[in-house]
């Protein structure tokens, strides 16, 4: 149904003699706090990574004779180093976001900060295709003390992570336009296929144009 | 002086709970969502509450804000920004809660528009003035003006489609 904006201003009119209360009882007792939550995440992860990182660092510099450890070591280090900044970054994009701004000022941080999250899901999510070979290599030396290392195995796992990357990449761009009843898998092919980074970039324009005097 | 604080922002709240109660009904999908959706606006106007100073403005203005700011984001979560579809209309509508066909129609063909310029109408639709709508959106009062009009010629549009 289409109404002309008089119209709905008369509709409107008479809805506010109608309108629904609010509901005072337990307020904010159902409410997802869904940014709380994030945030919640984000510090927990940096804390993850934080520890992983020390990790990773004290066993390279342990492993510095041993090339194949250094370069496993170094690889975690430098990514847990990575997922400790993006974490931050997010944080701090969160903590910018304030309510009582005007409405577009909101939108555009939270257009932003849903661009800095596909960014970062992307960044993050697909090294682990080669990322796993090091980790294996780190997570056995560290837990055993045995250095089960073998250049094959190695670098044919580093093959089949390169197979699997572009693969999944394929793969999601092939199901971005279809229809997925898991919530997750939905996201996961829109991160992956750029739907989300394109969807978040498509709404700061459109918070751009809105704002923009004509 | 909490418990003025308190009967303060109650009053204040229970004064303007219309506000609430419309914005969450255009933002919002069906019953629940639309409960969510007014609680989620109540619990962030509470926390906020503090550094409302009413010297700065009106507290219908500051309220307008934070509950646009909050049903946006709020719809954002649940990953609408494209306007809805007819499915989503009908479902909205279906959805009556005890309100009349006419509302639904009203809010559903708000729901239509993408969360800017539902807020926009919105606040066209408060009978709020110019500069009051420039000052919540955060554009400027001609601004106002040139959207208004191409939203007026857009509905007018539909409409004409529609009716031929």
């Amino acid at each position: 149904m289409t109404m002309d904006l008089d119209e709905m201003k008369h509709a409107w009119t008479q809805l506010q003699a109608r309108v629904d209360r609010l509901e005072h009882s337990d307020r904010g007792g159902r409410v997802q706090h869904a940014l709380r939550g994030t945030r919640r995440g984000d510090w927990i992860a940096i804390g993850v990574w934080g520890v992983i990182a020390l990790g990773a660092g004290s066993f390279w510099f342990d492993h510095r004779d041993v090339l194949h450890l250094v370069v496993a070591g170094l690889a975690l280090h430098v990514y847990a180093t990575a997922a400790i900044i993006l974490g931050a970054l997010q944080l701090r994009a969160l903590a910018a976001i304030d309510y009582g701004a005007p409405i577009v000022t909101l939108s555009r941080q939270l257009a932003e900060l849903a661009r800095l999250r596909a960014r970062c899901s992307l960044a993050l999510g697909l090294p682990w295709w080669l990322l796993w070979v090091p980790c294996m290599i780190v997570g056995v030396t560290w837990l055993t003390g045995f250095d089960f290392y073998n250049a094959a195995w190695a670098w044919s796992s580093l093959g089949v992570g390169v197979i699997g990357l572009v693969g999944s990449l394929a793969l999601a761009r092939r199901f971005a336009a279809r229809p997925v009843r898991s919530p997750a898998l939905r996201r996961m092919i829109d991160c992956l296929s750029g739907r989300s980074l394109a969807r978040a970039v498509r709404e700061l324009d459109q918070i751009d144009e809105f704002a923009r005097d004509e | 002086m909490t418990a003025d604080r308190n009967a303060r922002f109650e009053g204040l709240l229970a004064e303007h709970a219309g506000i609430v109660g419309k914005i969450a009904g255009s933002y919002a999908r069906g019953r629940e969502d639309r409960r969510d959706l007014q609680q989620e606006i109540a619990t962030q106007l509470w926390r906020a509450f503090d550094r409302y100073d009413e010297r700065l403005g009106k507290f219908s203005t500051w309220m307008y804000r934070i509950a646009l700011n909050v049903a946006i984001s709020h719809l954002r979560r649940g990953r609408t920004f494209e306007p809805l579809n007819d499915e989503d209309v009908v479902a909205t509508a279906s959805d009556r809660d005890g309100r009349d066909d006419r509302a639904d129609a009203l809010y559903a063909c708000i729901q239509a528009f993408e969360p800017l310029d539902r807020a926009l109408i919105l606040l066209y639709l408060e009978d709020r003035s110019y500069g009051e709508i420039a000052e919540v959106l955060g554009i400027s009062e001609a601004n106002v003006a040139t959207k208004l009009t191409r939203l007026r010629n857009r509905l007018r549009k539909q409409l004409t489609g529609a009716s031929s």
